[in-house]
C-alpha cells in the first residue's frame, strides 16, 4: 500500500515538474517573441506583427502594433503641424506684403507736397482701406492660428438654433440691404443643436457674408433650417452665379479665392475658418452648386452631443 | 495550448442564443441523444444485470456471498482468525449433524449456529422474526417448513430429530424466524442457538468437540484472495500448502464464484462491443444528420460570423457546445429511461440464459458512467463533422446561400399542375442526395429489421416445437427431472403413480421408460467405478477401446411396447415379443434438436451381432433395430451421439432391481379428455413432486420463446423506427425553414397556398415512398437470405416468406410523412408573401 | 506615409471560357494609412467583389492583396479569420448582423470574439453617436434598414480596427441619411487614424472621401489626380 502511495507521489511529482517545465518554456518563448518585437520597434525597423495567431501572444501583438502606429501617427502629426506652420508663415508674409506695399505707396504719394488736396484725400482713403484690410487679415489669421493651435477652445453646448440665425442675419442685414437683396429665413422655433454660440455664429456669418458678397444686387438669399436624422441642417442658399463642380473641393482651402471674384474684398479665409469651426463641433459643411443658378452651403450641426 | 486565446466566453453566449432560436431542432436533437443514451444504458444495464444476476445466482448455488471459509478449527483459533484485519467481514459458525426428520429425507438439512452476519451472507435473510437466541428456538427457510407441513408463522412448533453423543434425540422447537427458500433445493440450513449447539457438543467428547468451528469471511478486495487467505491461515499456525492428512492441514476454501473473476465470456463481450458500435452508429446517423441539417439551415449565420472574425475553431466549438448542452439534458434523462427499459428487458434476456432473473436492478456507477461516456462520444463525433463543415464555409458563398438553389430548374411547362408539383417535389429530394439517402436509409433500416424479426418469429413452428419436446400429450417425470443434482436414474416417477396413471381410462398409449446409468458422478474416473456394461465384440471383432465402455452418455434404457412404438424407427423392424424372448436388443440414438438422426455417429446397425456384458453376464445379442429418441425419451442430460442400449421393460426390470420406477411416463389423452386429464395431473403434480410436461406447457414455452424474440426485436425496431421518423420530421421541418425564401418567391410568382401545401405533402410522401420501396425490397431480399439462414439454424422453424410487416411500416411511414408535412406547412407558411419575404432578411 | 492596403493586378474571374465573367480584371490600388478612399462604380462594376477581396472574404483568381505588407491570400483560413477579426471592420451592404444576437451583442461581437473586454466608454460613445441607445436589446430583425446599418457601423467601429471597409447600403435607405451616416463614420475613423474604404454608386456620398477611385467593368477607370 505504502509503495503504491509512494509510486503515485513520485509520478505526480514528475508530472508537476513536467508541467512546470512546460509552463516555464512557454513563458520563455512568449517573452522572447515580445522582446524581438519590441527591439524592432525601438530600432524603428519594419515590424511584422503576428496578428493572425489566435493566441494570447497574437492579442498582445495587436496591441503593440496599435501602440506602434499611434506613436508613428503622433510623429507624423507633429511633422504635418510643423509643415502647416511653415506654409502658414509663408502665406501670411505673402498676404501681408500686398496691403503693406499699398500703404507704403500711398504714404509715398502723400509725402509729395504739391499734391492737390482732393488727390490727397483720395490717397488717404485708399490707404485707410488697405489698413482696414490689413487689420481684417491679421485678425482673421490670429483667429485661424489660434483655432488651429488650439489656443481657442470651442465649447459646444445644447443651444437653441433660432437665436443663432437671428444674430447672423442681423449682422449681415446691413450689407444685404445695401445690395437690395431679399433675406428669407425659415427656422422652426424650438429647434436645438449642439454648438458653440459665439464661434458658430461667426461661421454662419461667414457663409451669409459670402452669399451677400458673391450674389449680384437684387438677388435672393434664403436661410432654411431643418432637422435631419443626426444633424440640424442650416442651409444658406443664394441665386448667384454658382461655382463650377471642379472647384467645389478647392473653395474650402485657405486663401483660396475664385478667380472671378478677386475684385471683391476678402482674403479667402472665411470658408476655411467656418469649416474648421464646424468640424470642431463634430458637424460638417457641404456645398452644392450649379453654375448660373446659385450655390447653397449646408451647415450640419449635431443634434446633440456625440 | 498554454497561450491559447481566452475567447471562448462569447461563443457560449452565441451558442446559447443559437439554442434559443432552434427550439424545434433542440427537441429533436435531445430526443435523439436521449434515444442513444437509452439504448446504451439499456444495453449496459442488461449486460450488468446478466453479470450481476449470474454472479448472484452462482453465489446462491454456492450458498454464500462470503469469499472464504476456514473449517474445523477451535473456538480460540476462530476468534483469532476473525480478528485478522484483512477481513472486512467475518463470523463464526458451528454445525452439528444433519437433521433426521422423515419429511426431509430427500434433502440434507444442516443444523447449526451462525453469527448473524454470516447468516445474512449465506442467503438466510430473515423475512420475519429474528435469529435464534433461546435453546429451543429455530430459524429456517419456508420450503423446509412447507415440507414439514408447518405454517410459516413465528411461534409455530415442530419436533426436530437430531443426533448427539447419546444417539438420536427429539426436541420440540419453536420457530423464531424464517426466510424465503428456493424450490427444489437439495440442501437447507436450520439455524439454532449457540446454546443448542453447545449442548449437543457437550454430549460428545472433549476431543471431538474441539475443532468444530468454522469461520467465513470476506476481504476488502477481490484480488489476491488466495494469498490473503493463505497468509491468514499461516498466521493462525497452519500450513496452507499442506495436503489432507499432513501436519498443519486445515480446510480453507475460496468461494468458487470469486475464483473466476468475470462470468462474461469473450463471446458476450464481443456481442456487447458490437451492440455498442451499432448503437454508436445509429446514434451517430441521426444526431449527425440533425446537426448537419441545422448547420445547413444556419449556413448564412456561420458565414456572417466568419466575416466578422469567428475563426473556424470557434465555430466548431460553437456547434459542439450546442451538442454538449443538449447532451446535458438528453443524457441524464436517457440514463434513467434506459435504466427502466433495461430492467424491463432484463427478464426476457435472462430467460434465454440458464439463470433466473431477480428484481429491479440498479446497476453500479461505472455502467452509468460508461453509458454517459458512450453517448457523449456519439454526440461529439456527430457534431464534429458538421462543425468542421460550418467552419470551412466561405463567407462570400454563405452570404449568397439560400438553400441549394443551383439545382437546374427545367422550365418545361407541364399542363397538369398536379403532375408538375410531383415533379417539383421529386426534384427537391434530388437536390440534396446525401440528406435524402440518410433519411430513407434510417427509415428503411428499421422496417427491414422489423420485417426480419417478425418474419423470423413467424417462421417458428409451434407444431415442430411441441412435437419435439413432447412425444406425447403428456410426459410425466420425477420432480427434479431438469435438475442436475441427483443421479438421473433416481429422478423417477413413483411406481404407484405410474400404475395409477396407466390404469386410467382416458389414457391411451401408456409408455414407460426406465433408465439404468453409469453410477457415480462424472468427475470420478470411470476406472474406479464398477462398469455398467461393456460392448465386447461387434460381429465377432473386438471393439475398439472407445466403444467398449458405457459411460454417462451411453446407458441402458427399458422401454415398454408402447414406448417403442412412439420412438422413431431408423433401421430394422421391431418385434416386441421376440425382443422379450431374449437374444435381441435395440440401440437408441439421440435425435438432434431438429429431429434428425446423425447417421455418421451411428456405430451399430440392425443385424449386427454384438457381444455385450451386462450385469456381469456376457451374452451375444443381435441388434434388432436402431431407433431415434427425442428429449422425452431420454435422461435430461443426454447429449447425443452415442447409442444407448434399449431393453424391453420386462428384461430391464428383471436385471436391475434398483430401477423399478420409470423416468418417463408418456401417454396421450383419449379424444376429448385432455382437459380433465390435465386437471387430474395438476392435482398430482405437487403431491407427488412430479414434473409434468404437456402439449400445453410446450405450447406455452414456445409462445414465451417467441414473445421474447418479438419483444427484443420489436423494441430495437421501435427505437430505430423512432430514429427514422425523427429524421424524417427533421428533414421536412428544416427543409421548410431553409427554403422559406424560395417558397415565398414561388408564391409571389403565382403558386397558390394550396399548391404549396401539396408540394410539401408530396415531398414528404416521396421520402416515405422511397423508404417504402427500398425497405420492402431489402426486406424481401433479407427474408430469402438472412432470415432463411437463421431460421434454418433453429430446429423448430418452418421458413415462409413475408414482406407484410415492411409493407405495414411503409404505410405508417407514409401517413406520418404526409401528416408531418401538412403540420410543417401549417406552422410556417402562414402570413402574407411580403411578411414571409421580410422575415427572411 | 506607407500604404496600408495594396492590391497588385488583382483578378477575379467567374465561370469558364467562353462564358467567363471578369468581375475584376487587373486592379491595382493602394490606400495609405489613415486615408479615406471611396470606390465608385455602377452596380455590376465589380466594386463589391473588390471589397470582398480587400477584406479577405474571397480568394482572387490571381494577383495579390497586401495588408500592411502581409499577403492575405496566402494565409490559412483560420489565420485569415483571426487577422480579419483584428484588423478589419466591415459594414456590409446587407448589414450582415447576426440575427440571433441583440444589438449590443452584435456591436461587441468582434471584441468578444477575440476574448477582450469591450472599451465601455468608447462603445457607449459610438452607440450614442449613432442614436442606438434605446435599441440595444432589440434583435436586428426588428430594426429598420437604417438602424441596422448604424448597428453595422457601430460594430465595425467598436473594435477600433485599422481598416474599415464599408459597402454603401442599397435598398431603401434614403441617400441623405446615408450621407450623414458616412459623415459620422468618417469623423470617427479620422479621430482614430483608421483607414476607411467605402464603396458607393452615389457620387454625392463618394465626395465625402479624401479620394475617389472609379471602377468600371472590373478595371480602374481613370486614376484620380490628387
Amino acid at each position: 500500500m505504502e509503495r503504491v502511495i509512494l509510486a503515485a507521489g513520485i509520478l505526480l511529482l514528475l508530472l508537476s515538474l513536467g508541467i512546470l517545465f512546460y509552463v516555464r518554456r512557454s513563458l520563455v518563448v512568449y517573452s522572447r517573441e515580445l522582446m524581438g518585437c519590441l527591439d524592432k520597434m525601438l530600432k524603428d525597423e519594419d515590424v511584422v506583427f503576428a496578428e493572425e495567431k489566435d493566441s494570447l501572444t497574437g492579442k498582445i501583438q495587436v496591441k503593440m502594433r496599435q501602440l506602434y502606429e499611434a506613436s508613428r501617427c503622433k510623429r507624423e502629426e507633429q511633422r504635418v503641424q510643423k509643415e502647416q506652420l511653415e506654409t502658414m508663415i509663408a502665406d501670411l508674409s505673402h498676404q501681408i506684403k500686398t496691403p503693406i506695399a499699398g500703404i507704403r505707396m500711398y504714404n509715398d504719394f502723400l509725402e509729395q507736397e504739391h499734391l492737390p488736396p482732393e488727390k490727397r484725400r483720395e490717397f488717404l482713403t485708399l490707404a485707410q482701406r488697405q489698413v482696414d484690410k490689413l487689420e481684417f487679415l491679421i485678425e482673421s489669421m490670429m483667429k485661424m492660428s489660434r483655432l488651429e493651435s488650439g489656443l481657442i477652445r470651442i465649447y459646444p453646448k445644447q443651444n437653441p438654433v433660432r437665436p443663432l440665425i437671428e444674430q447672423a442675419v442681423c449682422d449681415a442685414a446691413l450689407k444685404a440691404e445695401k445690395k437690395q437683396m431679399d433675406l428669407y429665413v425659415q427656422c422652426p422655433e424650438t429647434l436645438q443643436a449642439w454648438f458653440d454660440r459665439k464661434w458658430t455664429g461667426e461661421a454662419l456669418f461667414n457663409l451669409l457674408d459670402n452669399a451677400v458678397k458673391y450674389t449680384p444686387s437684387g438677388g435672393k438669399i434664403q436661410i432654411l433650417v431643418k432637422k435631419t436624422d443626426f444633424y440640424v441642417q442650416i442651409q444658406v442658399k443664394d441665386n448667384g452665379k454658382g461655382i463650377p463642380e471642379s472647384r467645389l473641393t478647392d473653395i474650402f482651402k485657405r486663401f483660396y479665392r475664385e478667380p472671378e471674384v478677386c475684385d471683391e474684398e476678402g482674403v479667402g479665409i472665411g470658408l476655411y475658418l467656418s469649416r474648421e469651426i464646424i468640424q470642431k463641433e463634430k458637424g460638417f459643411l457641404e456645398v452644392r452648386s450649379e453654375v448660373g443658378k446659385g450655390s447653397s452651403f449646408l451647415m450640419n450641426l449635431p443634434v446633440r452631443e456625440h | 495550448m498554454l497561450l491559447r486565446n481566452n475567447n471562448k466566453k462569447f461563443i457560449k453566449t452565441l451558442s446559447n442564443n443559437c439554442l434559443k432560436t432552434n427550439k424545434g431542432r433542440n427537441l429533436i436533437a435531445v430526443l435523439a441523444i436521449l434515444l442513444t443514451t437509452v439504448m446504451f444504458m439499456a444495453l449496459i444495464t442488461i449486460a450488468a444485470g446478466v453479470e450481476i444476476n449470474t454472479r448472484e445466482d452462482r453465489m446462491r448455488q454456492a450458498g454464500s456471498r462470503l469469499m472464504i471459509s476456514v473449517k474445523y478449527i477451535s473456538e480460540e483459533e476462530a476468534d483469532a482468525l476473525k480478528e485478522n484485519p484483512a477481513f472486512t467481514i467475518a463470523g463464526k459458525e458451528r454445525f452439528i449433524n444433519p437433521a433426521l426428520n422423515e419429511e426431509w429425507k430427500d434433502m440434507s438439512v444442516f443444523i447449526g449456529w451462525s453469527e448473524d452476519q454470516v447468516a445474512e451472507n449465506m442467503f438466510m435473510n430473515l423475512e420475519q422474526g429474528q435469529y435464534p437466541q433461546e435453546e429451543d428456538q429455530v430459524a429456517c427457510d419456508s420450503q423446509v417448513l412447507k415440507l414439514l407441513g408447518v405454517p410459516c408463522e413465528i411461534g409455530s412448533t415442530f419436533t426436530l430429530k437430531y443426533q448427539d453423543g447419546n444417539g438420536v434425540q427429539e426436541k420440540e422447537m419453536t420457530l423464531c424466524g424464517f426466510w424465503e427458500g428456493m424450490e427444489y433445493e437439495q440442501t437447507a440450513t436450520l439455524l439454532v442457538s449457540r446454546a443448542f449447539v453447545d449442548q449437543v457438543y457437550a454430549t460428545l467428547g472433549q476431543e471431538e468437540s474441539l475443532h468444530t468451528f468454522n469461520v467465513r469471511g470476506s476481504f476488502a478486495s477481490e484480488e489476491n484472495i488466495e494469498e490473503t487467505l493463505d497468509q491468514a491461515v499461516e498466521e493462525l499456525g497452519y500450513n496452507p500448502e499442506a495436503e489432507r492428512g499432513e501436519k498443519g492441514f486445515v480446510i480453507h476454501n475460496i468461494n468458487p464464484v470469486y475464483e473466476s473473476t468475470s462470468t462474461l465470456g469473450t463471446g458476450t463481450l464481443l456481442s456487447l462491443g458490437a451492440g455498442v458500435l451499432l448503437i454508436l452508429f445509429a446514434g451517430y446517423l441521426i444526431i449527425y444528420n440533425i446537426f448537419k441539417i441545422s448547420v445547413e439551415k444556419d449556413i448564412r449565420l456561420y458565414g456572417q460570423l466568419k466575416t466578422i472574425g469567428t475563426s473556424p475553431m470557434q465555430i466548431r466549438y460553437l456547434i459542439s457546445r450546442q451538442g454538449m448542452v443538449l447532451s446535458a439534458v438528453g443524457i441524464p434523462l436517457g440514463l434513467i429511461l434506459g435504466l427502466l427499459l433495461g430492467n424491463l428487458l432484463l427478464p426476457s434476456v435472462m430467460e434465454t440464459t440458464s439463470y433466473g432473473a431477480f428484481g429491479f436492478l440498479l446497476p453500479p456507477v461505472w455502467t452509468w458512467a460508461a453509458a454517459a461516456v458512450f453517448a457523449l462520444v456519439t454526440v461529439r463525433i456527430s457534431c464534429s463533422r458538421p462543425g468542421r463543415a460550418a467552419g470551412r464555409i466561405s463567407p462570400v458563398e454563405a452570404m449568397k446561400y439560400h438553400g441549394e438553389q443551383k439545382a437546374g430548374k427545367k422550365s418545361r411547362k407541364g399542363r397538369d399542375s398536379g403532375n408538375r408539383i410531383w415533379q417539383m417535389a421529386a426534384a427537391n429530394l434530388g437536390r440534396n442526395k446525401g440528406k435524402t439517402v440518410l433519411v430513407v436509409l434510417s427509415i428503411s433500416l428499421s422496417s427491414v429489421l422489423l420485417n426480419s424479426v417478425l418474419n423470423f418469429t413467424q417462421s417458428m413452428d409451434q407444431e415442430a416445437y411441441v412435437r419435439h419436446s413432447t412425444a406425447a400429450d403428456f410426459d410425466v417425470r420425477g420432480g427434479d427431472f431438469a435438475k442436475d443434482i441427483q443421479e438421473a436414474g433416481q429422478k423417477t416417477v413413483p411406481g404407484p403413480v405410474a400404475e395409477a396413471l396407466g390404469s386410467r381410462e382416458e389414457v391411451s398409449g401408456f409408455s414407460k421408460i426406465y433408465l439404468r446409468e453409469q453410477q457415480g458422478n462424472s468427475i470420478d474416473t470411470k476406472q474406479t467405478q464398477e462398469t455398467l456394461a461393456q460392448v465386447l465384440k461387434i460381429n465377432g471383432e473386438t471393439t475398439p477401446e472407445d466403444l467398449t465402455v458405457f459411460d454417462r452418455n451411453r446407458m441402458i434404457y427399458g422401454y415398454n411396447e408402447a414406448a417403442l412404438k412412439r420412438a422413431e424407427l431408423i433401421e430394422g423392424t421391431i418385434d416386441y415379443e421376440k425382443l422379450c424372448a431374449g437374444g435381441y436388443l435395440i440401440l437408441e440414438g439421440f435425435l438432434s434438436d431438429d429431429g434428425d438422426y446423425l447417421e455418421e455417429a451411428q456405430e451399430f446397425h440392425a443385424g449386427d451381432v454384438i457381444e455385450v456384458k451386462i450385469a456381469d453376464t456376457i451374452r451375444e445379442y443381435t441388434v434388432m433395430a436402431v431407433i431415434g429418441g427425442s428429449n422425452s425419451f431420454n435422461a435430461a442430460y443426454s447429449s447425443g451421439g452415442y447409442e444407448s442400449v434399449v431393453l424391453p421393460e420386462e428384461t430391464f426390470l428383471e436385471l436391475f432391481s434398483e430401477n423399478q420406477e420409470p423416468i418417463h411416463c408418456l401417454f396421450d389423452a383419449k379424444e376429448g379428455s385432455f382437459d380433465s386429464l390435465n386437471a387430474f395431473l395438476e392435482s398430482l403434480e405437487d403431491r407427488y413432486s412430479l414434473s409434468i410436461s404437456t402439449r400445453l406447457t410446450a405450447e406455452a414455452e414456445f409462445d414465451r420463446i417467441r414473445t421474447n424474440y418479438n419483444t427484443v426485436g420489436v423494441i430495437v425496431c421501435l427505437i430505430l423506427g423512432i430514429v427514422g421518423v425523427l429524421n424524417l420530421i427533421n428533414v421536412i421541418f428544416t427543409g421548410v425553414l431553409a427554403r422559406q425564401r424560395e417558397f415565398a418567391s414561388m408564391r409571389s410568382i403565382g403558386m397558390t397556398r394550396k399548391q404549396l401545401r401539396r408540394l410539401f405533402v408530396y415531398e414528404g410522401i416521396c421520402y416515405a415512398l422511397l423508404a417504402a420501396v427500398i425497405g420492402t425490397a431489402v426486406s424481401g431480399a433479407a427474408s430469402v437470405t438472412l432470415v432463411r439462414t437463421f431460421a434454418a439454424g433453429l430446429w423448430f422453424t418452418d421458413y415462409s416468406f413475408t414482406v407484410l410487416p415492411a409493407a405495414a411500416v411503409s404505410l405508417i411511414c407514409l401517413g406520418i410523412a404526409a401528416g408531418v408535412s401538412a403540420v410543417a406547412d401549417r406552422l410556417w407558411n402562414q402570413g402574407s408573401i411580403v411578411e414571409q419575404l421580410r422575415e427572411i432578411e | 506615409m506607407e500604404a496600408i492596403l495594396e492590391t497588385r493586378n488583382l483578378k477575379k474571374y467567374y465561370g469558364q471560357e467562353p462564358n467567363i465573367t471578369r468581375a475584376l480584371d487587373g486592379v491595382s490600388i493602394s490606400v495609405e494609412n489613415g486615408e479615406f478612399v471611396s470606390i465608385i462604380g455602377t452596380s455590376g462594376s465589380g466594386k463589391s467583389t473588390l471589397l470582398n477581396m480587400l477584406g479577405g472574404l474571397d480568394v482572387p483568381t490571381s494577383g495579390s492583396v497586401k495588408i500592411r505588407g502581409k499577403e492575405i491570400a496566402r494565409m490559412k483560413d483560420e489565420q485569415l479569420t483571426v487577422f480579419r477579426r483584428r484588423n478589419i471592420g466591415f459594414v456590409f451592404q446587407n448589414y450582415n448582423l447576426v440575427p440571433i444576437l441583440n444589438v449590443y451583442q452584435n456591436i461587441v461581437l468582434p471584441i468578444e470574439l477575440d476574448g477582450n473586454r469591450p472599451d465601455r466608454d468608447y462603445v457607449e460613445k459610438i452607440i450614442r453617436m449613432l442614436h442606438l441607445e434605446g435599441k440595444l436589446d432589440h434583435l436586428p430583425n426588428n430594426l429598420s434598414g437604417g438602424q441596422q446599418q448604424r448597428v453595422a457601423i457601430a460594430r465595425a467601429l467598436a473594435s477600433k480596427p485599422a481598416i474599415i471597409l464599408a459597402d454603401e447600403p442599397t435598398g431603401n435607405l434614403d441617400s441623405r441619411t446615408s450621407l450623414e451616416v458616412m459623415q459620422l463614420l468618417k469623423m470617427t475613423s479620422t479621430q482614430f487614424g483608421q483607414t476607411l474604404v467605402m464603396i458607393t454608386h452615389n457620387p454625392e456620398i463618394a465626395q465625402v472621401a479624401d479620394r475617389m477611385i472609379r471602377i468600371e467593368d472590373g478595371k480602374i477607370a481613370e486614376p484620380e489626380e490628387q
